[in-house]
């Protein structure tokens, strides 16, 4: 049983060393592990910078753009469930799965900026939250874990729980006088729960718009 | 998975991230926006505007459904307030009208001190086509008897020749044989203002027994001679609108509008007591 759940999550014929993304290998230059050398040119992070990579990035500045104006517009004014959902948490998890651990680590922290910029508060925590889910996600997701609606929503809840940890923090040292039981029942659990619901939002943007990438990697 | 967190990248973003962590928090604390964070939002609020407008669309268009029960609530709320609201408006006007009835009795009681009112308000009018006789709501109890005058602001209206207990009626100058001894303001010519059946509904008497050699002409103001016993001196009648000259006889036929329009009274003044002059110049206080 738990080789069969091993094999289910795990890519086949990886022993966690040499890892494997979508059906076929990728080489060692492709990943930017020390001592490889990556296509286009190599950055001081390893991380290699080319016409695509731009391409992606800006694809993904895009959809950042679009869905924290939605939540800091749409989804502030009618708070479903109570409480603002995040969607740029999820769209980090999507990106991270799509583009690998240093590119999701990167989105995290530009996206931990721009919503932060826009609608956030006077302790700036978020990329905190956001850089190293991107940066674990990636890794998860590339080396280890096959993408599936199963790992993408187990991401989803982990990284929403995470979410309501910082949360509470958040909420207990900058606001006074507030009770667990109100903060749970105001704050934490409405924003849990609307993001998880919403999540499949950025998840499937993001997935639309990578895909072509995606397919030529595969291949 | 050890080298990932080996790894150059991982140090280096660690360091970028506890730095966008910490710096924006404490130049917050500082009162000092950043400047990224600052050119962020200078790019991204236009956009955040248009949003919004979305949003406001959205909402309005959603709120026929979520916002029924809520709307409809407040669409009741809102009738019983306009419901109020025109209520308030009414009594407004009713009470403007008030205002300009008072002001017109002040102006009317100024110039004569001697005079002692009693208001009243026309309740309805003679039902017949034959006369022009008003009903007023006041009566005995108030203090009404025959034959006093009846005036507004504007002029004569009629005398009393009818009391109840609490009614009374006035009978106007316009009807027919009724009179008002009057003179030409301008010219001191004195005549009598009689009323006529076919110059009643247009608000017309006859001004008759003016000297021949008169110099009345159209637009003379014609007053009361206060000779009669009924009205004192000094009362508007009316205007002049025509005259014309008998050519065989060389009578003059002088029509004059009465300056009060009997077709929109509401509210009337009673003369209750006023004084009159004598010949001797002695005062002498009728009623």
């Amino acid at each position: 049983m738990k080789d069969k759940l091993r094999s289910f999550f795990r890519k086949s014929g990886t022993d966690g060393s040499i890892p494997l993304h979508g059906d076929t290998g990728i080489s060692e230059r492709e990943i930017g592990l020390p001592g490889s050398s990556p296509k286009g040119m190599r950055g001081g992070l390893g991380f290699s910078i080319d016409v695509e990579t731009l391409l992606k990035s800006a694809v993904c500045g895009v959809l950042l753009i679009l869905f924290a104006l939605l939540q800091t517009t749409l989804f502030s004014r009618f708070h479903p469930f109570g409480a603002v959902p995040d969607l740029i948490l999820p769209l980090v998890v999507a990106v991270a799965m799509s583009e690998r651990e240093k590119f999701g680590a990167i989105f995290g922290l530009v996206a931990a900026f721009v919503i932060e910029s826009l609608g956030g508060g006077a302790v700036s925590i978020l990329p905190l939250l956001y850089v190293p889910v991107g940066y674990l996600v990636g890794i998860l997701s590339v080396y280890y874990f096959r993408d599936s609606f199963t790992v993408r929503a187990t991401y989803t809840v982990a990284t929403s729980l995470l979410r309501s940890l910082f949360t509470i923090f958040t909420l207990l040292t900058t606001v006074g006088g507030i009770t667990f039981l109100s903060l749970m029942g105001d704050a934490v659990l409405p924003e849990l729960l609307g993001s998880i619901i919403f999540a499949p939002l950025p998840h499937f943007a993001a997935k639309l718009c990578l895909s072509p990438w995606r397919k030529s990697r595969d291949k | 998975m050890k080298q990932f967190f080996k790894s150059k990248f991982f140090y280096i973003i660690t360091v970028i991230t506890l730095l966008a962590a910490i710096v924006p928090t404490v130049m917050y604390s500082m009162g000092v926006t950043p400047i990224l964070r600052n050119a962020v939002g200078v790019v991204l609020t236009p956009l955040q505007k248009m949003f919004n407008s979305a949003t406001d669309s959205i909402d309005g268009f959603a709120a026929y459904f979520y916002k029924f029960d809520e709307l409809r609530e407040e669409n009741e709320q809102l009738k019983a307030q306009v419901a109020e609201l025109q209520s308030q408006i009414y009594d407004a006007s009713e009470l403007e009208k008030m205002y300009e009835w008072m002001t017109d009795f002040i102006e009317v009681k100024i110039p004569h001190t001697d005079y002692k009112f009693l208001a009243a308000t026309v309740t309805g009018r003679e039902s017949g086509n034959y006369s022009k006789v008003l009903n007023l709501d006041v009566g005995s109890s108030s203090g009404v008897r025959l034959n006093m005058p009846v005036i507004t602001s504007e002029g004569i209206v009629g005398r009393i020749t009818e009391v109840g207990l609490n009614w009374s009626k006035v009978t106007t100058i316009v009807e027919a044989n009724s009179s008002v001894g009057a003179y030409v303001e301008r010219t001191n010519d004195a005549g009598v203002c009689v009323g006529k059946f076919d110059l009643s509904s247009e608000g017309l008497c006859e001004l008759n027994y003016l000297p021949a050699d008169s110099d009345v002409r159209v637009g003379d103001r014609i007053l009361s001679t206060g000779f009669g016993s009924v009205y004192p001196r000094g009362l508007v009648v009316g205007y002049v609108e025509s005259v014309e000259v008998n050519p065989y006889t060389r009578a003059l036929t002088v029509r004059v509008k009465c300056s009060t329009d009997f077709s929109d009274l509401t509210n009337v003044m009673i003369i209750t007591s006023y004084e009159t002059v004598a010949v001797d110049g002695s005062k002498l206080t009728d009623n």
